[in-house]
């Protein structure tokens, strides 16, 4: 079991005091802007990103898994307290774990949570370091056309699954190409959109351009359309704690949710929207207590949350084994892993090793850490939202100007990052979502090198792109997902009408994914 | 068809990215394409890119029109229907020029509590001793702690003979 052998050289990366240090101190910094509203994992990440310039790589991505699953964390204490789906994927836990909060059980909701992430994003863990070697192998004999294939998957479903429509989703998706294409073209030496400035030759850096997107994006929308009134969350007094008949009704479903999440996260389709409204639909349907479905139910937390964390854990696989990012989170990882000249794929396992299991084992680390952390301290992480906005705010744009200069030490970044913060209020503004322009940024570039490796091993003919097995069900997957997700909103929509959460639900489903 | 003042800006947004992808279309033929260029040239991608940047962003256009306008993001802090608060954004945009500006004949300490300062007091921040003594603290902090342990190159500027 390669797996199993591969988790215990992580383990021994891992568990050194200092590689412990940086996993708790990833998982506190994870949930802390977990919290904050408006800003989640992919944000933290690209912002902590100069901090670990001279570190080794392995302190750095523990660091980077703490943060992942922490930012998770605490994106569900601020769902349940404030109503405020921070990202599509808790829209559910935002749905029923408010309301439960409003009906005073606000512990058992955020107990419910909690423990149900622990669970799911351990065994989707486990189930990533099993399956990963596998899919290794076959990852190895994938032919450039087939990479080209599952590119072209990727920008498929990000394009169709995120954002209010198929429109908009693919306008994002080509924005974020054409910033990925602008700069010198290293095969033929040509400049292509670089309007005869010397600096832009290098391109944009896809550091900038998330950091700009989200932090400088975030800082003018505030500043443009700040509410008069303060923000109101439920308090909570105590720890977050379930009964035993809570405990009866939630465990099916947190292994309901790990069932429906993980498989999703793992093939390469975007999105952790479709999965956890699944799940939802799901525990509605075989709850014993179906009255309770749209006021507060327990199983409409515990499963959608336990699915949003083995969806998150999922979404690593095609990451770490094909090099493909399917969410914001996972394109700032993969640059993450460039800044230190690695790149994600098949070969990355084979050589670093230790880099890839060390990672795992973090995640399963930082996942005990974050249970231990948030069951008793959950009403001392929601005392972060009482943190004044404006220092808040002005401190994540500090960080951020920080990030783009000190990134390739130039002014111009900074210059840049103000230009391309602007686009990102525009975009929030006029609802087109984010994260399929980073991963058009990100994988157009990675998309053009496959295409010409795949064509001049074909001699120039375009039907070899489609000839192999692989690529066939690829593109056929593909016509699939412009297809079912359409059939998929429909129903999401039907059943929101049904339990009387229409409203809400329209309102969480314009929300763009928290990144 | 009326077509509201939200629906306006939004119709314009969407029309900017037909442009931006008919500009990429035309654009790709100034592209300088070597004569031994390989099957898939410099060309190719940006042709690729420009239509599919073409095609979704009329298909938005068309969605507009129609008076389907999308939500905009929804937060806890923003409400999106409210005007936009033109001197907030123009005192925003300022502190982050002020900084690109000054960052390196002033050097990263006075740029960055500068901005910090500028962005604070635009988010809302009561104007008071408390603003200054935070931004002067956090530009020293950061400036201490990237250079000296994390090794990062920051500009000194004018204070490099004290720092």
């Amino acid at each position: 079991m390669e797996g199993i052998n591969g988790l215990i050289q992580g383990f021994a990366v891992a568990a050194t005091p200092e590689n412990l240090l940086f996993a708790l101190l990833g998982v506190i910094a994870g949930t802390f802007v977990g919290v904050l509203p408006g800003i989640g994992p992919a944000l933290t990440i690209a912002l902590l990103l100069p901090v670990t310039y001279n570190m080794p790589p392995s302190a750095a991505f523990i660091l980077f898994a703490g943060i992942y699953y922490g930012a998770m964390y605490g994106g569900s204490t601020t769902s349940i307290l404030l109503n405020a789906p921070g990202e599509s994927g808790s829209m559910m836990t935002a749905i029923e774990g408010n309301k439960m909060a409003r009906a005073g059980r606000a512990a058992a909701a955020l107990a419910t949570a909690a423990i149900g992430s622990f669970v799911a994003g351990t065994l989707a863990t486990l189930a990533l370091a099993f399956c990963a070697p596998y899919v290794v192998d076959i990852a190895i004999g994938l032919g450039s056309a087939d990479y080209l294939a599952l590119m072209v998957v990727a920008f498929m479903t990000v394009g169709a699954l995120l954002g209010s429509s198929a429109a908009r989703g693919f306008t994002s998706v080509g924005i974020g190409l054409v910033i990925g294409i602008i700069g010198l073209d290293a095969q033929s030496g040509s400049a292509r959109f670089t309007f005869g400035v010397p600096l832009l030759l290098d391109g944009i850096d896809t550091v900038v351009l998330i950091v700009a997107l989200f932090a400088m994006g975030e800082a003018i929308f505030l500043a443009a359309k700040m509410r008069k009134s303060k923000p109101k969350f439920m308090e909570l007094k105590g720890r977050a704690t379930m009964t035993r008949e809570d405990w009866r009704r939630s465990w099916p479903a947190w292994l309901r949710g790990t069932v429906i999440g993980w498989p999703l996260g793992a093939i390469p389709v975007g999105g952790s929207e479709i999965p956890t409204f699944m799940s939802y639909a799901l525990e509605k349907k075989l709850t014993k207590h179906p009255e309770q479905f749209g006021k507060g139910a327990i199983e409409g937390v515990a499963g959608p949350e336990a699915t949003n964390n083995a969806n998150a854990a999922g979404s690593l696989m095609p990451l770490l084994t094909l090099g493909l990012p399917t969410s914001a989170t996972a394109a700032v990882i993969l640059v993450a892993f460039q800044q230190y000249g690695l790149q994600p794929g098949p070969l990355l396992l084979e050589k670093e090793p230790q880099l890839v299991w060390g990672l795992v084992a973090a995640l399963l680390i930082g996942n005990v850490m974050l249970l231990l952390l948030n069951l008793p301290l959950v009403g001392l992480w929601a005392k972060v939202l009482l943190i004044p906005t404006p220092y808040l705010y002005a401190g994540i744009a500090t960080f951020a100007l920080l990030g783009a200069y000190s990134i390739n030490g130039s002014v111009f970044d900074v210059y840049i990052m103000l230009i391309i913060g602007i686009l990102g209020y525009f975009l929030r503004q006029y609802g087109f979502p984010i994260a399929p322009l980073i991963i058009g940024a990100i994988l157009g570039p990675l998309a053009e090198t496959q295409l010409r490796r795949a064509m001049s091993i074909a001699d120039g003919d375009f039907t070899q792109l489609v000839s192999s097995p692989f690529s066939i069900v690829a593109y056929s997957l593909v016509i699939l997902v412009a297809i079912v997700p359409q059939v998929i909103k429909r129903w999401e929509r039907r059943t929101a009408k049904e339990v009387g959460v229409l409203n809400e639900f329209e309102k969480a489903s314009t929300t763009t994914e928290k990144v | 068809m009326t077509i509201s003042v939200k629906n306006k800006g939004e119709l314009v947004f969407a029309g900017l990215t037909l442009a931006t992808g008919i500009f990429i279309l035309v654009g790709t033929t100034f592209i300088n394409e070597p004569v031994a260029a390989s099957n898939v040239g410099p060309r190719f991608m940006p042709y690729a890119i420009g239509t599919l940047l073409t095609i979704a962003s009329a298909f938005v256009v068309i969605d507009v029109l129609r008076g389907n306008s999308a939500s905009p993001e929804e937060g806890e802090l923003v409400d999106p229907t409210l005007p936009m608060n033109k001197r907030r954004v123009a005192m925003l945009l300022a502190s982050v020029l002020a900084f690109a500006v000054l960052l390196e004949p002033a050097g990263y300490v006075i740029a960055c509590a500068l901005s910090f300062f500028g962005i604070a007091v635009t988010l809302g921040a009561r104007l008071s001793w408390r603003v200054g003594v935070a931004s002067i603290a956090l530009s020293f902090a950061i400036y201490l702690l990237f250079t000296r342990p994390l090794g990062i190159f920051l500009p000194p500027g004018v204070l490099a003979g004290i720092l």
